[in-house]
């Protein structure tokens, strides 16, 4: 005998009760609004693309899962989502036990098989270098970065999923872009 | 200048800079360093690690999987009916009509209440219009053959490309009401029109309300064929009627998982309790609750003079 699973209820029978609550968006709409931020959000902390979809795809089945539970009005739902995708991969980081830094090798194989024009290439070149600069933050700078230029957070939103507060968010923040630019002009002065 | 002016800069510029590529005047001049790190920050925003090339087999391996698998929503482990009871043999449980309903974590309206009690799940939702859940677009249409976007999810009908009315959805399969009638045909049923022998297929004690308002007698009792044409042992359906023709309908089957159901509706769910039990009265003409592993249903007949709550929770409370 095999399993089947349905979905029923009764018929209508107060159709005057009202009840005035927050409306949510539904999932389809929360898919396409987030995949892309999550996407690229997850991208920063594992720096490879493959992890990156397959984490992707969790995080989205955790958003489905407990979507039902969300209450619009008592936090952003940004912040919800991020929550999750954070949590999602420190579970990921824990089990896989070693951190990932940048794994270049996905990235740079796409491009090696592209001979496409000139400036798409340097597209990718300036933000190879990009990724590999993110390198010397520690992790938790890393993480707001991947929070304000991944998921495009804001530093009250980042504040509120790294318990920390807004102030010290933009402090750190402020002190990664400085460590990242002297990085990339170190990398272009061995380069010349 | 200060370390910290410049930080405040930056940190005040950067949003407005990300969204809309203006940096406050004469930051380039008085301070280029702010300015470099908020191009810096534009160009981190704007890496393409390549999501588009995945998005769309996410989105089909997410809502297939929430769908198929026996993972840890409610939905899920609530929602299982086993066997050859097929779905539209559900709703003769419960009394209910069979309609589209939404997928797990799709059925977002707005969730007024829930009521867990062992393995039923009762939830009322507020009568609303849903966006029609991403499974089931382009495949559900109203009367005029209109493709839906929205659904009602009061009493609406709809219905296949084809204009076959949808009894229901279960496990990525659109069943239609022909479908579902003649499952249920083809399941076959087994009638006991005699009260001794209500436990001679079953694998519980079924037992029987001691209360029974006037009028009201033992009717007959029905349970589902598996495939080997001998009753399910699980499920028993008790129906009692008045004189004047009205039927209660006390629905029992043992507690477990394959066994364990869950319902919306949009009428008032109360929490009551039936002999120190938890039990759910749905609109004031249904009680749903467990007791000693197994799951009663009880409902009473709306048309005409239907029986009040108090009569329904006195013949709950009188099966002991």
């Amino acid at each position: 005998m095999h399993q089947q699973r349905a979905w029923f209820r009764t018929e209508a029978a107060n159709p005057e009760m009202t009840c005035k609550q927050q409306s949510k968006t539904s999932i389809s709409e929360v898919f396409e609004a987030y995949y892309e931020r999550i996407f690229n959000y997850v991208s920063y902390r594992t720096g490879n693309r493959y992890t990156a979809e397959d984490i992707t795809s969790q995080v989205f089945e955790k958003i489905v899962a407990k979507y039902h539970t969300f209450q619009p009005g008592r936090r952003p739902l940004e912040v919800w989502i991020f929550t999750i995708a954070k949590n999602t991969l420190t579970d990921h980081f824990r089990a896989s036990q070693r951190h990932n830094t940048c794994s270049l090798e996905a990235i740079e194989e796409k491009d090696s098989k592209q001979s496409g024009p000139e400036a798409a290439v340097i597209n990718k070149e300036s933000e190879l270098s990009l990724i590999q600069a993110l390198s010397v933050l520690t992790d938790k700078e890393r993480q707001m970065v991947a929070l304000r230029f991944g998921a495009g957070l804001k530093n009250v939103e980042i504040a509120k999923i790294m318990n920390s507060s807004e102030s010290n968010v933009g402090v750190i923040l402020f002190r990664s872009m400085k460590k990242l630019k002297k990085e990339l002009e170190r990398e272009d002065y061995n380069e010349a | 200048m200060k370390p910290n002016t410049s930080a405040d800069a930056f940190t005040n510029s950067l949003d407005d800079y990300l969204n809309h590529g203006k940096m406050p005047s004469g930051t380039e001049k008085h301070d280029p360093e702010v300015a470099d790190l908020l191009d810096l920050g534009k160009k981190l925003s704007e890496i393409d690690f390549g999501a588009r090339a995945y998005k769309e087999q996410t989105r089909k391996a997410v809502f297939a999987a929430t769908t198929a698998s026996d993972s840890a929503t409610i939905w899920q482990k609530s929602w299982f009916i086993k066997g050859a009871v097929a779905a539209a043999a559900v709703s003769l449980f419960v009394g209910v009509m069979f309609s589209p309903p939404a997928i797990a974590g799709e059925w977002m309206g707005k969730i007024i209440k829930t009521l867990s009690l062992g393995y039923i799940e009762i939830q009322q939702v507020e009568p609303e219009n849903i966006p029609v859940p991403y499974e089931l677009q382009g495949k559900i249409f109203d009367e005029h053959g209109n493709a839906l976007t929205q659904m009602s999810v009061s009493d609406q009908k709809v219905y296949t490309a084809d204009g076959e009315e949808i009894a229901g959805y279960s496990d990525g399969v659109i069943i239609t009401k022909q479908d579902a009638e003649r499952d249920l045909k083809d399941i076959g049923m087994t009638t006991i029109h005699d009260a001794a022998k209500l436990n001679d297929y079953t694998n519980f004690e079924v037992k029987v309300p001691a209360y029974l308002p006037e009028g009201y007698q033992f009717e007959r009792a029905e349970q589902y064929n598996n495939d080997d044409g001998l009753p399910a042992p699980e499920y028993i359906n008790l129906y009692y009627r008045n004189t004047q023709g009205q039927e209660l309908k006390l629905f029992q089957r043992e507690a477990s998982e394959e066994t364990a159901y869950g319902l919306s509706t949009e009428s008032r769910v109360e929490e009551i309790e039936i002999n120190g039990q938890p039990a759910a009265l749905i609109g004031d003409s249904s009680i749903d609750w467990q007791s000693d592993g197994v799951l009663y249903s009880l409902a009473a007949d709306k048309t005409g003079q239907s029986l009040n709550k108090e009569e329904l929770i006195k013949i709950a409370e009188s099966i002991k």
